[in-house]
Parts: C-alpha cells; structure tokens; sequence
C-alpha cells in the first residue's frame, strides 16, 4: 500500500471495502502519527507476585518456579476492560452529500475505523445504527472476527427516513446497562431539548460519551447562490425554494447557535464534543479517540 | 391636463416593464436542487419571511418603475398645461408676429376684415403663452414698422399693442419684414423661435416677380446663418375664402402737367378708376377732389358710361391754385353708396375701401425764381442774348409773370447770387441757373454751380458762339464725371446756308419738358430752323446722360442729366437769335423757356411726392424758428421735431444738415403711407407717400406661388386660422417632460443601486 493514499479517505472509498479501509486508516495512523502501539507491548503479561493460597494454580509459573523455587503467579492485563458503543445516526440528513463523501459515509468510515482499533486494543465494540428506529444493535465483543460482523453492518445500512433521535437514545440508554463508552456519530439534527434529554440519559446511565458531530461544510457555511430548492432528505415531498443568498444570514445564525448550544450543553454534560467535517481526514477521529483514551489511562 | 406622446412606437417598450419578472420566474424556473438535511434551519421566521418578501416585492416594483420610466422618456412624453409651463420655468422661445400692413388687409366681405382677424388670432395666440415666452412684433410695409421691435416677456404690453395696431395702409415688402424679423431673433440665443406671419395670402408683395427676386436674395443672406439657429416660419392665411378676383375699386396714382405750378396756373391732373372683378362700368356713387381737405371745384367728373380698358376708366381735371405753398390734391371715390342707402338687393363694387384715395402733393409758387447768367461781359450793349429768354419768361409787360428773373453778367457772378434772393422776398431763392452762352466759369463759380446742383437746383446750359469748348469739356464734363451732360465736339452747320439748317425731330419729343409741342403742327418746335449748332456727344448709355429732342441731323438738341440732387439741361444752341435761327420769332419760343424752366425748377418737387422709407426734405430760409418744427404722421398727433440724438415717444428725431445753399432738414422715419403734415409757423406743407397702387391687385397667391416662395425660403402655410391657432398653442403649452422623467430614471436608478448593496450588505 503506497503512503500517498494512507490519509486520503476519498481514494479508499473507492475500493469500497469497509474492512480495507479501516485498517489502512489505522495502521496508516498509527505508524505514521503516533509511535506504534504494538512496540515492546504486551497484551498478555503485566508482572509476576508472590502465591496467595487461593489463586489459580494455571496462573503459576512455573518456570519462575524452577528457577527461584518459589511460586509465582503471572498477572495479565485486563484486555476488555473497555465496552464501547458505536452509535451511527443513519437518518435521511446523514445522506446529505456535498463537494465530498456524505455525512453517512463518513460516519462509516470513522466507525470502522474506530472498531478495528479498538479490537485491536482487545475493546470489546459494538454497534447500533438507526433512524426512526433501531436497524441493528450488535453487542460489544472483543473478538477479532467481531470485525468483519460490524464492519458488514456498517457496509449494509443506508441512510434515510425522518430521524427523531431523542427517543431511540432513550430506548439504548436503557437498553445498554454495562457502563461504557458510547461513541456518537450524528449531526444531531434534531429538536435540540430532547436530545439533550437523550444524552443527559446515557451520561445518567454512566456512559461515557464521545459524541462526533458529522456536519458537511456545504452545511456549515452554506454557500449557495442560485435559486436553489432544497429536497428534505428525511421527509419525502417537503421541498423549499428559495435564493439561498437572502437566506444565508438567518440561516447561518440559527446554525451556528444550534451548534454553539450543543457543544455548550455537551460541556456542561461532560460528554466530549468534537466537531467532523466530512473534508477533514478521518484519521483525525481516531486521534481524538487516541488522545482521550491515553488521558483516561493516564 | 392633457398629456400624450409624441414617440407612440416608443411605447411598445413598456412590455419591458415584465422583465423583472421573467427574470424572476426564470430564476425560479432554473434553481439548482439540493437534497437537504438541516432544513430545520431553513426555516425562518415569519416576520423575515415577511420582510424579504417585501424587499423583493419593493426591488421588483423598483426595477419595473425604472423600465417603465426609460420607456416613457425616450417616447418623448408632453403635457399640455400653462400651469406646469409655470411650474417648469416659463417659455423657452421668441416668436416675432408680422402683421400684413398693406391695405389690402381692410378687405370687408363676410365677418371681420383680415386685419381685425390677425389681431383677434394673435390675442389669442398671445393668451396662451407660457409666462417666459417673448414676442416682437413688426408690421409689414412697404417699409417695416416695428411695433415691438425687441422681443418682450411683458405680455400684456403685447396684447396692448396688438389691439392698437395701426390700420393697414400703403403696400407690404415680405421679404424685408422677414429679413427684420430674422435679425430681431438674431439677438436671442433661444432654442425655440417662430416667425408667424399674419396675411391674407395675397400674390402681389408675396410672390410677384419682384418679390420672388427679393425672396432670392434674403434666402441668399440667409444661407450664411446657420441651419439651427433659422427660426421657423409660419404664414396664417387670414382671408382663406376671398374670391380670386374680389370686386375692387381704386384710383390710380394722381399725375400732373407740371411739378411746380405757379399761382394762377392751371395745371392738369390725370388719374384713373381701376376696376377689378366687374365685367362693367358703373358710374360711382361720388367722385371728389379735395384740395387741402376742402371739397374744391374742378371739372373731374366720373363718366357715366365706358368701356373698361384694362379695366381702367381714365380721368383727368384741372385745377387753378390761387395761393402759393404747397398743396395736397386728394381724389376720392367712393363706389358705392352707404350700407344704409343702398337698395335691396345692390351688388357691392367696391370691397376694399383702403385704394379709394390718392393724394398728390404740388408745390405752387408765387412765380418761379431763376437766375439768368449772361455770357457776354459787354457792358454797354442794347441788346443781349438773354434779352429774349428773360422776355419769355418774365415778360416786362406782365405784372405778375410766372417766372421772376434776375439777370446777372458772368463777370458779376458768385456763389451768393445763387443764395440770395431773386426778387424781394426772401423765398424767392433761384430754383433754375440759366448759364446763357457762357464763354467759361471760374473755380469759384464752378463750385457755386455744383453746390446749387447738390442743394436741388436746376441747371440749364446753352451753348453758343462764345463757348470754350475745351474749358467746358476739361472743367465741367469732365469726361463724364462733372455735371456737364455731354461732350462739346465742334460748332456745325454753317449760318449762311439757311437751307442747310437743322430741325428738330417731332418725333424725339418724348420728354415732360418737350411733350406739349409733339403733337403741336404750326408754330411748334417742328418749324424751328437752326442753320448753326454745337455737335455735342454722350458718354454711353449708362453714363446718366439722356439726349432728348434730337435734331434730324441726328444730333441731340437737348441733352439732359442728374447731377446729385439736381438737374442738368444742355441746349445745342443759344436759346437766343443769333446763328440766324427762327427760334425767338416762334409762339413755341416762350412755351419752350417756360417748360424748361418749370421743368427744372420742380426737380424739388418730387420731395412732396414720397415712396415710403424716402425721407422728407424741407428747407427753411434760415435756421430760426426750427424748434417750432411739428411734424403729423398720417395716423397720429403733430409732435415737434428734435434734431438731438435722444428721441422719446414725444417728438420725432430729425437731422439738421447746413448746405451751402441753407439749412435742410431731414426727417426718415416715413413709413406709413399717407399724408405727413410739416408744420412751419403758419405753413403747413403736406408730403405725400404715396403707397403701392399694385396693392390693390388682390390676387391670392396660389399652390405654385407659395411653392416658389418655400423654395427660397422654407416656411408652413396654414389656411386654417383655428386649426393654427391649436397646433401653436399646444406647441406653446406643449411642454415635453422627458427631462422630469429622465431625472425620476436617476432617481430610480440610485435607489435600486441603493438597495441592492444594502441588500448584499445584509446577506
């Protein structure tokens, strides 16, 4: 695999396999960006102690034992001390596609991304997609063929239909009982308030939550200049035209707001807030999801 | 407040006013389409809604207004209103009105006569003018009087003017009144300038042969304006339904045996009773004369049958003056009776009262001053040359001859014989210098005699055994130039041959001084035998110089020329008996001297008898008494003469000039037709101007006339006055708003602009 393409999600996509992708992006992250995790780590040892009447007698080593004469016991890392949710919002508005991949796509891509890393860091990940309702739940597991079922999922769904998030966020935040990390991606289109409820839920539940605005820049500065009829994605026949340009003002305040609020609310939750624009690189999410994981470590 | 367009095409354009809003359903027909997801931030407010579609609305409207407005102003769009012509700054033009002042305008037939029309269109006319408009107005005559002759805002001193119009009189020179009415314009730089003309369309003065040729040379002068600044010319034919030969009465001009009479004299005057559109003569209602203004008795009377020859009835009376001075002969026919005394059904002859009167001035004196030069120097003669003309005419016996003679001797002769008086009174000055067989004159008598001549004086020259041939012809003829008429060749003929005497052609005797011997068989000039006379020879035809009388030798007898202001007569032979001649021993002798003497003492007598713009002449025996100078134009009061520059309303200007011969004033300004009254002391001398009698040929100018006239110079005929008087009204009220929209398209314009960047500005 040439370096020059290692960043560059568009020309990825082109060979549409979720799986590819995925682990170029990483494996292309974390050689490139960051010293690689795989140096001198092990995933198994941690450190020899003293036997304790009790202890399992698997755990003994006993080639410490034939050198030392002494019984030691041989520790492991927990592996799957993490259980992270993928939460990709799969409504119609996460189809919206402008100068670049659609919002959905992605969130794909940043999905997968984010799952082939955390198995590779032994996280046990699942996966949850939905838009009116829930499509798919698939429980977090730590398998490495584990993979290839999210990433197949991932592959499957399309986007559309009305989103009305708030309630399918309640309906997890009941269903996900083990504490974890839910990852959000979602350009949270939605009544502002009961999202808010929503989230206040999972953090109530004691979730952490990594939430990814998925947002187009097309969305965000809105630089249209003809007449311009906007289809909604959600709703089949709802269509508004208008010039845009007498539009652009109140349109670009009532967004900004919008975003403003969410990232103020997401603060005052303390759920992480990370903007994504769909014409930045990918990989920028696995840092923000890295950078996090290393400060929650440390 | 009518308004309309003159550029109706040009309204077409107003479906432009839909392109804003194609533009706009275009744009709505061509958007882009955008499947969306944050819909949720399209929507907007209701109150934003509202006000972008107010802008939008308010910028649509604006733009169509905008379109609209162009469309309007480039189709030229006016209002008729005298109060938006006040509004917008008043008039913006110079009209000059020319009346037609020929007489020809007093024609009466149905309704008011063309001059009373012309004044009640141009009231009108004047009535609907904007506040700023300025008007002149001239009247045409056979000089142009100017009414208002700078053009004036004050219209009410228009109108007031116009209604005191002087009643038309005399003959009309269009050209020249058009010519006027240029150079009046010519002093205004406006933009806008009419030349209306107010006529009754009559071909003589508009489009007759000599007036054709007058077009022609004004269209000449014009050429060098420029093509802008020519004012446009309108002719308002006021008398549209005048027959082409209307029934018409007039007298021709009064002609008479002599110009200068003498007390006692009876003088013969001959007129004529024009008569136009009547197949018949009818006797008139009454024919006069008036000397003076009195009814005076004289043996004219109207025939009561002849034929029409030329549709001239000829008419001749004599008349005897009893007192010196000037006198005023009028002839006045009136054809038909008052309107009260006519009978039921009378046919009218006469519709033009303006030609029913000619006036003839006549200088009568008490007897005719002439001063007789003798040639020959002797002192201690019996009998003298000049015996016989001063018996001819002033004979001893006669108490009160015709003719007052002095005689003095060529050595005694100066300058002040020829300004002293002959007799005792002191208007006794000589009017004629008889130079009787002059040997030659000295520089100072030479100068004397051309002095007299400038002054008026007549001259007569006879030529004898005594003549210097070579002084005259180096001195006097001067090849031409001096006042002598003709060149002195050599003495012919020889007195010892009588049967080889000359006579004089009976046939050459066309001439006012010679005519009463044409017809005349015995004892006339044809029996005179001149054995011996002066061979003497013209410069040419052109040189002023006019033989008359020939002798059947072929030789002049009598050659005659003007000199300034004076008359020159040259007799071939001495007017005496020597040469043997039968001359003295004729009846014609006394005849002769006396037609010669009268002829050249009324070279001053044409002075009485003016064409308008001539000036009037008169010579006071002194310098006293001048201020008391009135003077009475044919319409008006008598108002003194001034002789400074600085004339007002209450005097005429007149000039003082100081000739050699006495003081002589000039007055100029004789425009109108008629009689001027000079009023000195106790005298009143009457100076006729005498209008054109072609005047009152009333022939309408037809299509081709006015073609002719168009051709030379452009101008519109209108025949219909009212029709006229609504195209230059509404061309006067008429006021194009181009302009207004034009400044509302600015307006518009920065507005849109305005608000299109406030629009961008707030995106």
């Amino acid at each position: 695999m040439s370096s020059h393409i290692q960043f560059d999600p568009t020309s990825l996509a082109k060979y549409g396999r979720l799986a590819l992708v995925a682990r170029t992006l990483v494996e292309g992250f974390l050689t490139g960006a960051h010293k690689s995790p795989y140096k001198g780590f092990s995933v198994e040892f941690a450190e020899h102690r003293q036997y304790y009447p009790g202890d399992e007698i698997r755990h003994i080593d006993w080639r410490a034992f034939g050198k030392t004469d002494r019984y030691y016991i041989k520790e492991f890392e927990e592996e799957t001390n993490l259980r992270a949710h993928l939460l990709v919002d799969a409504s119609g508005s996460m189809a919206y596609k402008g100068a670049h991949h659609s919002k959905f796509e992605y969130a794909q891509y940043v999905a997968a991304s984010l799952a082939y890393l955390m198995l590779h860091q032994r996280d046990a990940v699942g996966l949850v997609t939905h838009d009116t309702k829930v499509r798919q739940i698939i429980k977090p597991k730590a398998s490495s063929k584990h993979l290839l079922h999210l990433l197949r999922t991932l592959e499957q769904t399309e986007p559309g239909g009305e989103t009305s998030m708030a309630p399918i966020w309640h309906s997890l935040a009941g269903e996900i009982r083990r504490r974890g990390l839910i990852v959000i991606l979602s350009d949270c289109f939605d009544q502002f308030a009961a999202l808010m409820r929503a989230l206040q839920h999972f953090r109530h539940e004691r979730h952490e939550i990594l939430l990814f605005h998925v947002l187009a820049p097309e969305e965000m500065e809105f630089p249209f200049k003809k007449w311009t009829q906007f289809r909604n994605l959600e709703v089949a026949g709802h269509k508004l035209l208008v010039d845009p340009q007498r539009l652009r003002k109140e349109y670009l305040k009532n967004f900004q707001t919008f975003c403003k609020d969410l990232r103020d609310q997401a603060g005052q939750m303390q759920i992480d807030y990370h903007l994504l624009r769909t014409d930045e690189p990918v990989d920028r999410a696995l840092g923000i999801y890295l950078t996090r994981r290393q400060m929650r470590r440390s | 407040m009518p308004f309309g367009v003159l550029n109706l095409v040009m309204l077409a354009g107003l479906a432009g006013v839909a392109i804003p809003i194609i533009i706009h359903l275009l744009n709505r027909r061509r958007y882009n389409v955008v499947d969306w997801g944050a819909m949720q931030f399209l929507q907007i407010s209701e109150a934003t809604r509202r006000r972008i579609m107010v802008e939008e609305l308010l910028l649509m409207l604006l733009r169509m207004g905008l379109i609209a407005i162009l469309v309007l102003a480039l189709a030229s769009p006016f209002l008729d209103s005298q109060a938006f012509a006040r509004i917008a700054g008043g008039g913006d033009r110079d009209v000059v009105l020319i009346f037609d002042g020929s007489y020809s305008m007093g024609f009466v037939d149905k309704g008011p006569s063309a001059h009373d029309a012309a004044k009640e269109w141009a009231t009108a006319f004047v009535n609907d003018l904007a506040a700023g408009d300025s008007v002149a107005i001239l009247q045409a005559k056979q000089q142009v009087v100017p009414i208002l002759g700078t053009p004036t805002h004050d219209l009410e001193r228009v109108r007031d003017k116009i209604a005191h119009l002087p009643a038309p009189a005399g003959g009309c020179d269009w050209p020249a009144a058009v010519e006027a009415a240029h150079k009046v314009l010519a002093k205004n730089g406006r933009a806008r300038r009419d030349v209306i003309i107010l006529s009754d369309n009559q071909r003589f003065g508009w489009a007759d042969d000599n007036s054709l040729l007058r077009w022609e040379l004004l269209a000449n002068s014009l050429r060098e304006e420029s093509e802008d600044k020519r004012p446009q010319i309108w002719v308002v034919n006021l008398a549209p339904d005048r027959p082409p030969v209307p029934p018409n009465w007039s007298l021709a001009p009064v002609r008479a045996s002599r110009a200068v009479a003498s007390v006692g004299q009876q003088i013969t005057f001959r007129t004529a009773l024009e008569i136009r559109g009547q197949e018949e003569y009818g006797p008139p209602h009454d024919l006069r004369v008036e000397v003076d203004g009195n009814p005076a008795t004289t043996d004219l009377k109207a025939p009561t049958s002849a034929k029409l020859e030329k549709g001239q009835v000829p008419l001749s009376f004599r008349h005897r003056f009893n007192t010196a001075g000037t006198h005023l002969v009028s002839v006045i026919v009136e054809p038909d009776p008052p309107a009260a005394e006519r009978p039921a059904g009378y046919v009218v002859k006469d519709r033009l009262p303006g030609d029913n009167r000619q006036e003839f001035a006549i200088e009568v004196l008490p007897a005719l001053p002439v001063l007789l030069i003798d040639g020959d120097d002797r002192a201690d003669v019996k009998q003298r040359g000049t015996d016989f003309l001063r018996d001819a005419l002033a004979p001893a016996r006669d108490l009160t001859p015709a003719v007052l003679v002095k005689v003095v001797r060529i050595s005694n002769f100066d300058a002040d014989d020829l300004s002293a008086p002959v007799g005792k009174e002191p208007h006794t000055r000589p009017r004629v210098l008889i130079l009787s067989n002059v040997a030659r004159l000295s520089g100072a008598q030479q100068e004397a005699v051309t002095n007299f001549l400038t002054g008026g004086g007549g001259v007569l020259v006879t030529l004898g055994e005594r003549v210097d041939a070579k002084h005259y012809n180096d001195d006097l003829y001067r090849n031409g130039q001096g006042w002598l008429p003709a060149r002195l060749e050599d003495v012919a003929g020889d007195e010892a041959h009588p049967e080889k005497a000359v006579a004089p052609l009976a046939s050459s005797l066309f001439h006012p001084a010679v005519d009463i011997f044409r017809d005349v068989p015995v004892g006339g000039l044809g029996e005179v035998r001149f054995p011996r006379w002066w061979k003497v020879t013209t410069p040419g035809r052109n040189s002023g110089s006019v033989p008359f009388a020939l002798l059947n030798s072929t030789d002049p007898l009598f050659v005659e020329k003007s000199f300034r202001n004076g008359r020159v007569i040259l007799a071939a032979v001495p007017l005496d008996r020597s040469w043997r001649t039968n001359l003295t021993e004729l009846p014609a002798f006394v005849p002769l001297a006396h037609e010669l003497a009268y002829y050249l003492g009324a070279v001053r007598a044409a002075e009485h008898n003016l064409q308008p713009g001539q000036p009037i002449r008169y010579r006071p025996e002194s310098e006293e008494g001048l201020d008391a100078l009135k003077l009475q134009a044919p319409e008006g009061e008598p108002k003194p003469l001034r002789f400074a520059n600085a004339a007002d309303g209450a005097s005429y200007p007149a000039q003082l000039l100081r000739q050699p011969n006495g003081p002589l004033v000039v007055f100029e300004g004789t425009r109108e037709t008629g009689v001027y009254r000079l009023t000195a002391g106790e005298q009143v001398i009457p100076y006729a101007v005498q209008p054109d009698p072609r005047e009152s040929d009333l022939t309408p100018a037809s299509e081709e006339d006015r073609e002719k006239v168009t051709k030379q110079v452009p101008m519109t005929y209108e025949d219909d006055r009212a029709k006229m008087l609504d195209t230059m009204t509404v061309a006067t009220q008429r006021h194009e708003v181009w302009w207004l929209l034009l400044a509302g398209v600015v307006v518009l314009l920065c507005c849109e602009v305005l608000m299109t960047r406030w629009l961008v500005k707030n995106r």
